[in-house]
């Protein structure tokens, strides 16, 4: 089934359309979700957002863009959604705090995420390395993510982020210069 | 010391350099559908229980509408407020004449006169 027929049959509500989508993009928006969201529930979680809202607005989508790229996009913005719900969850966790003793902390599960694709020997370091990605601004995460996990290139991240090539580059230059700044204290104050 | 440092770091920004890709879950779509699935059973039933809805509230209403209809005061109309209103003049009238003694009344009616 090409791309087209396949927009073709998603657009008139085609099941196994819808099933051949999913399976061809599912470790796609899985992979990048959990590089956002890190943690394995949510990043599942984002990823049937993901799919439900390509099903139900099918109809908007251009064909001058790549699936892909618009499946991307969905994503980051789905992942980051989830970042921002959270933050503010845990917002008011500090309120709640003062009333209840149970200390529970929504960002916990960040701390100490091991991705599954990552090698035996480097689990590790590149544990370390995503609790600082967790802590770059939002565009810096997203372009560090689509370029180290999903290994795409600057021009793609480009599409993806509706910027241009040297704005990528620059993002990126930006979230290099700050997880080093992040590992290094982390390095001197463990 | 930053040297020594940056060559730990350096080792660390590289340890996703040969990341795989995670795969979804297992049973992924079967429970993607599933959620839809409910969704869109929880949205027709929604649909189908709106004008259930609408005829309960349009009942509801109704009751409402009966029992205020039945348990109103009437508003004293027009006529009522003149009647009222001429009885209460009359009854000042009746009562200050009252405070004079009854004799003394009909000498000074008659002194008038």
């Amino acid at each position: 089934m090409t791309e087209l027929e396949l927009i073709e049959g998603l657009k008139r509500g085609d099941q196994s359309a819808f099933r051949v989508l999913v399976e061809k993009y599912q470790d796609l928006v899985y992979n990048t979700a959990l590089g956002v969201v890190q943690n394995a529930p949510d990043a599942e979680d984002v990823a049937q957002e993901v799919f439900i809202q390509i099903f139900r607005s099918i109809a908007t989508f251009k064909s001058e863009a790549k699936l892909s790229t618009w499946i991307y996009r969905i994503t980051t913005t789905r992942a980051l959604d989830l970042l921002r719900a959270r933050k503010s969850k845990k917002r008011f966790g500090l309120l709640k705090r003062l009333w209840e003793t149970e200390e529970e902390n929504p960002l916990d599960s960040i701390k100490d995420f091991n991705h599954p694709g990552v090698a035996l020997e480097r689990k590790e370091d590149a544990a370390k390395l995503f609790e600082a990605i967790g802590q770059l601004p939002e565009n810096q995460k997203v372009a560090f993510v689509l370029h180290k996990l999903e290994g795409l290139s600057y021009q793609a991240i480009s599409e993806i982020m509706d910027n241009t090539v040297p704005a990528v580059e620059s993002l990126m230059h930006r979230a290099r210069l700050n997880l080093k700044k992040l590992l290094e204290k982390k390095i001197l104050n463990p | 010391m930053k040297h020594e440092v940056s060559e730990p770091i350096d080792q660390l920004i590289s340890s996703l350099d040969q990341i795989k890709r995670a795969p979804a879950p297992a049973y992924f779509y079967t429970r993607l559908w599933a959620r839809m699935d409910q969704t869109s059973s929880a949205s027709i039933v929604g649909f189908q229980l709106r004008p259930a809805l609408a005829l309960f509230a349009m009942i509801l209403l109704l009751l409402v509408n009966t029992f205020l209809i039945i348990n109103r005061t009437p508003s004293p109309t027009l006529a009522d407020v003149i009647i009222k209103a001429e009885l209460q003049h009359w009854s000042n009238e009746f009562a200050s004449n009252d405070q004079f003694p009854l004799n003394e009344s009909y000498a000074n009616w008659g002194s008038n006169k």
